[in-house]
């Protein structure tokens, strides 16, 4: 979602396409959902009758041109009000394919419960070919393809793509920290994971479908405001109806046409027809603040928000935690001390070990390449929480205090 | 010319300066302060305990108007009965018969619903005993109905989130004894020392100057025409309302009259300010409902003094204006002012007919009904206003963006479908039932009823349509005053009137009072610096401009083809 995405209104391909849907739009089923353009197409309609009426030779309604200019000028409202949604819908797509292309290329390694070769063979799918009950396989700085529950293992997951929360958490099998989310990414350990969510239902996938317009539910104040525009339609009605029999009493003769249009031009017809594009248009344009919005209500809540709290957590800082300074306990010298250091964290991918690496080169140590037939590294696991090097007889360890205890 | 003005700006500036602390008074009252009324607590408490009545039990908005319902009704049988069967019971001095069942079934829902559109004449059509015992008896119930209702109101706004309108029957019998009760005994004697008839004999017969014997009804008037006007009931003794000289004896009492007329309309517009501690809101309030005010005054004082154009064109001078329909002793300053004072306050009492008002001066105060905002009924005025308050916050809001609230409380859909419902029963009942008649009219002139409707408009034309329309919007405002040019004592009329009456009474108080409730069951949302104030003069100006647009919106085409049409046909 970067700035790129911001573009002209009208861009020949999108004014195509809604061209085309404002003509698809004008099936009653969906117009309904409108009340205010469906009296207004209900309008052309009967007007429509009028004309053909004219036309076999009826004369107390007025010429046939003006009431052919009539239906025009309707059909060409409710045509405008449909294409005002469909270009609005269509500039929401652009957004929601952008996002799409952000799910779609995750690799997958399912699991076959009977392969090709062998049972249990792991073969790379695609992500969106995974379905609900699948197993697939995450190791050390794979992205979590989809959402799903622990089976099998353990590992330290960096959920900051959904949460925001930067420090790594722990998921397990059984228990109730199993589940995972799409998009996460694995920083230790391997596990096993079964899908538990249908392909188009992950958390990116309400997102996409969100921003597109297609499940958007209305928002409180749209609906107030429909029910404020509906109430108005039907006074107007109750005007233009009753119109009818005082020009009878006072003797005046008033055609079709004349109360149709009446009628059109009182009602809210501008609101009426751009309401649900302008609905569209607001989540589209929180979009391209980087601010995605998970309903409708919460952009207009955002109108009304003047103070915000942030948790500062991943925001202001950097959220890992980063080894600053080495403190020696005086045993050893300081600079042998940092050298066990480093050598006990070559082998530890977390944000921390590596920190550690960093501020020793930025001391001016040298990161010594070990060759891995002269030691054994011990890897940074979530069981043990502890990482180390065994080296030319030297046994190196680092990690939490209870953990080394052991 | 001078004096009659004169007249009129007293008049007014004596009502506001009388409501302001008379407010102050009845926000005491229903607030629980200690007032210099307090000897009638002994009373009330009599009162109480005889009924059953637990003042202290709150009730949540569905049980008030359940309540308030329930004891309509019982009186609409009550009331039904007595007419029918007037002809039987005792204080009948004159011998009057009973009512029709269509002429007791709009009269009693007239009365109930706080209208007192007569369709019946008070000298022939009713007796003593229910002259006193319903129709002034409904007269103080429907006022107390409409007073207690807003008071609910007010106690909803009482407390950040509440479910407790308070009790209806202790605020319904509080009104009557505390309010009604003191100021229409006030104004009876004023009226009863200056000619008003309070006697319980029959008629009486004097010999006319030309010799001949007539007989004039009597009766104990004083005491009806006090609650008539205290409680914007608007229905008289008689059948000339207060153009009879027995009902409104000479200018002192038309000024009284006057004054009682938009008293308490006014006064709860300043009590809604001290309740709920919010001046600057009936401040902003009242100022909207006098703007309209003042210029409907204008527009009638100045039509009807300048006179009617038709006799002008004859060659004749009207020094006093347009004096047909007049009384002489009062002049047509003050029949102009007192016309758009009771369509104001949805009185309907009449010190001239209005059927001879001038075009224009007509129409004004048919818009002055169709609005029914502008002080209004005794409570409901201001709970008719109030909707208008709801549907201008929601427009303002969403113009900028905000959630619409009012006082701290969040206005959702269901509020505003409500308030849409209210403001649509009004168009509907008004311009259906005005279609309806002028169909009939029309296309079924010579129908084989009791009363042919080629008979029910004396005026042809464009004053016809007038008369049709004024009778229709009369029953939706609760107004009760009429074209008298139509002839309304016939079935299609009474029941017809009658529908329009009970559901123009019943369903916008219904509404405001849920919306009220609603709002006060929600989160409190207190003030900060992006709230939309509603105590401004940019609300005030706002409100303005709602009413203006929903009401010409949904009444300019009748109104054009009545009142407009008849003025510029009769242009000089």
């Amino acid at each position: 979602m970067s700035k790129e995405n911001s573009n002209k209104l009208l861009q020949p391909e999108l004014i195509r396409e809604a061209f085309k849907q404002s003509f698809i739009k004008l099936s009653p089923r969906y117009m309904v959902r409108n009340p205010v353009m469906f009296t207004v197409e209900i309008g052309t309609a009967v007007m429509l009758g009028v004309c053909l009426w004219v036309a076999a030779g009826e004369t107390s309604q007025g010429s046939l041109a003006y009431n052919i200019a009539i239906t025009a000028i309707l059909f060409i409202t409710v045509l405008f009000a449909n294409f005002a949604e469909a270009i609005a819908e269509a500039r929401g797509k652009a957004q929601a394919d952008s996002l799409r292309k952000t799910r779609q290329d995750t690799p997958a390694k399912k699991i076959f419960p009977v392969g090709e070769m062998f049972t249990n063979e792991i073969k790379i799918v695609s992500s969106a070919e995974l379905k609900k009950g699948d197993v697939f396989l995450c190791e050390t700085g794979d992205i979590i393809p989809m959402d799903g529950e622990i089976i099998e293992g353990i590992a330290t997951i960096d959920e900051s793509a959904i949460t925001g929360e930067s420090a790594p958490v722990i998921r397990e099998s059984g228990g109730d920290k199993s589940s995972v989310t799409g998009g996460t990414k694995v920083l230790s350990d391997r596990i096993k994971v079964r899908v538990t969510t249908e392909p188009g239902e992950s958390f990116l996938d309400k997102m996409i479908a969100l921003v597109e317009g297609a499940s958007r539910q209305k928002t409180p104040n749209e609906i107030a405001l429909t029910i404020l525009l509906a109430s108005f339609t039907l006074i107007f009605i109750i005007v233009c109806v009753t119109l009818k029999p005082f020009a009878d009493y006072a003797q005046t003769s008033i055609n079709i046409a004349s109360y149709i249009s009446l009628f059109v031009c009182l009602i809210p017809t501008t609101i009426g027809g751009l309401l649900s594009a302008i609905g569209i248009a607001g989540m589209d344009r929180a979009l391209r603040a980087n601010v995605i919005t998970k309903s409708g209500k919460a952009v207009e809540t955002a109108g009304d928000i003047d103070t915000l709290l942030l948790d500062k957590t991943g925001t202001i800082t950097i959220g890992n935690r980063k080894a600053t300074k080495f403190w020696a306990d005086g045993i050893q010298s300081e600079k042998e001390f940092i050298e066990a250091c480093v050598l006990a964290s070559l082998a530890d991918e977390t944000p921390e070990g590596k920190s550690i690496i960093e501020l020793a080169v930025q001391n001016g140590f040298v990161k010594p390449n070990i060759d891995k037939s002269e030691a054994h590294f011990v890897e940074f696991t979530a069981e043990t929480r502890s990482s180390g090097i065994d080296m030319h007889n030297m046994h190196i360890r680092k990690g939490a205090f209870d953990a080394i205890k052991k | 010319m001078n004096t009659e003005l004169i007249g009129v700006i007293v008049t007014f500036l004596i009502t506001i300066l009388l409501a302001i602390p008379l407010g102050k008074y009845i926000a005491k009252v229903f607030a629980g302060e200690r007032t210099f009324m307090d000897f009638l607590n002994p009373l009330e408490r009599f009162i109480f305990r005889i009924s059953g009545i637990d003042p202290n039990k709150g009730m949540h908005w569905k049980e008030f108007l359940k309540a308030m319902l329930t004891i309509n009704l019982l009186w609409f049988v009550y009331g039904f009965l007595m007419l029918i069967y007037q002809g039987h019971l005792p204080l009948n001095p004159d011998d009057n018969p009973g009512q029709t069942p269509d002429l007791a079934f709009n009269s009693i829902i007239s009365f109930v619903t706080n209208t007192n559109l007569q369709d019946y004449s008070g000298e022939t059509g009713a007796t003593y005993l229910t002259q006193l015992f319903v129709f002034t008896f409904l007269q103080f119930t429907s006022a107390a109905t409409g007073i207690a209702c807003l008071i609910a109101l007010f106690n909803a706004f009482k407390e950040k989130t509440t479910n407790n309108l308070g009790n209806f029957w202790s605020i319904f019998i509080k009104s009557i004894t505390r309010l009604l009760l003191p100021l229409s005994i006030v104004v009876a004697i004023i009226l009863a020392f200056n000619g008003t008839p309070t006697s319980f004999k029959g008629k009486d017969t004097i010999i006319t100057l030309q010799g001949d014997t007539q007989q004039v009804s009597r009766g104990p008037a004083a005491a009806m025409i006090a609650i008539k006007q205290m409680g914007t009931n608007g229905g008289g003794y008689f059948g000339a309302n207060s153009a009879v000289p027995f009902e409104n004896p000479n200018y002192l009492t038309n000024i009284v009259e006057a004054i009682s007329i938009a008293l308490i309309p006014i006064a709860l517009i300043f009590s809604l300010g001290f309740y709920l501690k919010k001046k600057k809101l009936s401040y902003v309030i009242f100022g909207v409902m006098t703007f309209f005010f003042i210029l409907f005054c204008i527009n009638n004082i100045y039509f009807e003094t300048k006179g009617n154009p038709e006799i002008t064109r004859m060659g004749i001078a009207q020094t006093t204006g347009a004096m047909e329909g007049k009384e002489v002793r009062l002049g047509s300053a003050a029949t102009a002012y007192w016309s758009v004072v009771t369509t104001s306050t949805s009185n309907g009492s009449v010190n001239g007919m209005h059927d001879s008002l001038m075009p224009l001066s007509g129409g004004v105060v048919m818009i002055d009904m169709m609005i029914n905002a502008l002080y209004g009924g005794v409570g409901v005025g201001l709970l008719n206003y109030f909707i208008f308050i709801i549907i201008a916050v929601f427009i303002s809001g969403l113009m900028v963006g905000r959630t619409p609230e009012f006082l701290g409380h969040k206005v959702e859909a269901r509020e505003v479908k409500i308030a849409a419902i209210v403001t649509l029963l009004s168009a509907f009942l008004i311009k259906a039932g005005t279609a309806l008649a002028a169909y009939i009219v029309v296309h079924h002139t010579n129908a084989d009823w009791a009363e042919k409707p080629s008979a029910w408009l004396n005026n042809p034309g464009y004053h016809g349509f007038s008369e049709m329309l004024y009778q229709y919007t009369s029953c939706n405002a609760n107004n009760g005053s009429g074209f008298e040019g139509l002839g309304d004592n016939s079935i299609w009329w009474n029941v017809s009137g009658g529908i329009v009456m009970l559901l123009a009474r019943f369903i916008p108080i219904i509404g405001p009072v849920a919306i009220a409730g609603l709002l006060a069951n929600k989160k409190y949302i207190p003030e900060s610096a992006g709230t939309l104030r509603t105590d401004s003069a940019t609300f005030g100006v706002m409100t303005i401009a709602v009413i203006v647009i929903v009401t010409a919106l949904s009444y300019f085409p009748p109104l054009t083809l009545g009142p407009i049409a008849e003025y510029f046909s009769m242009r000089p």
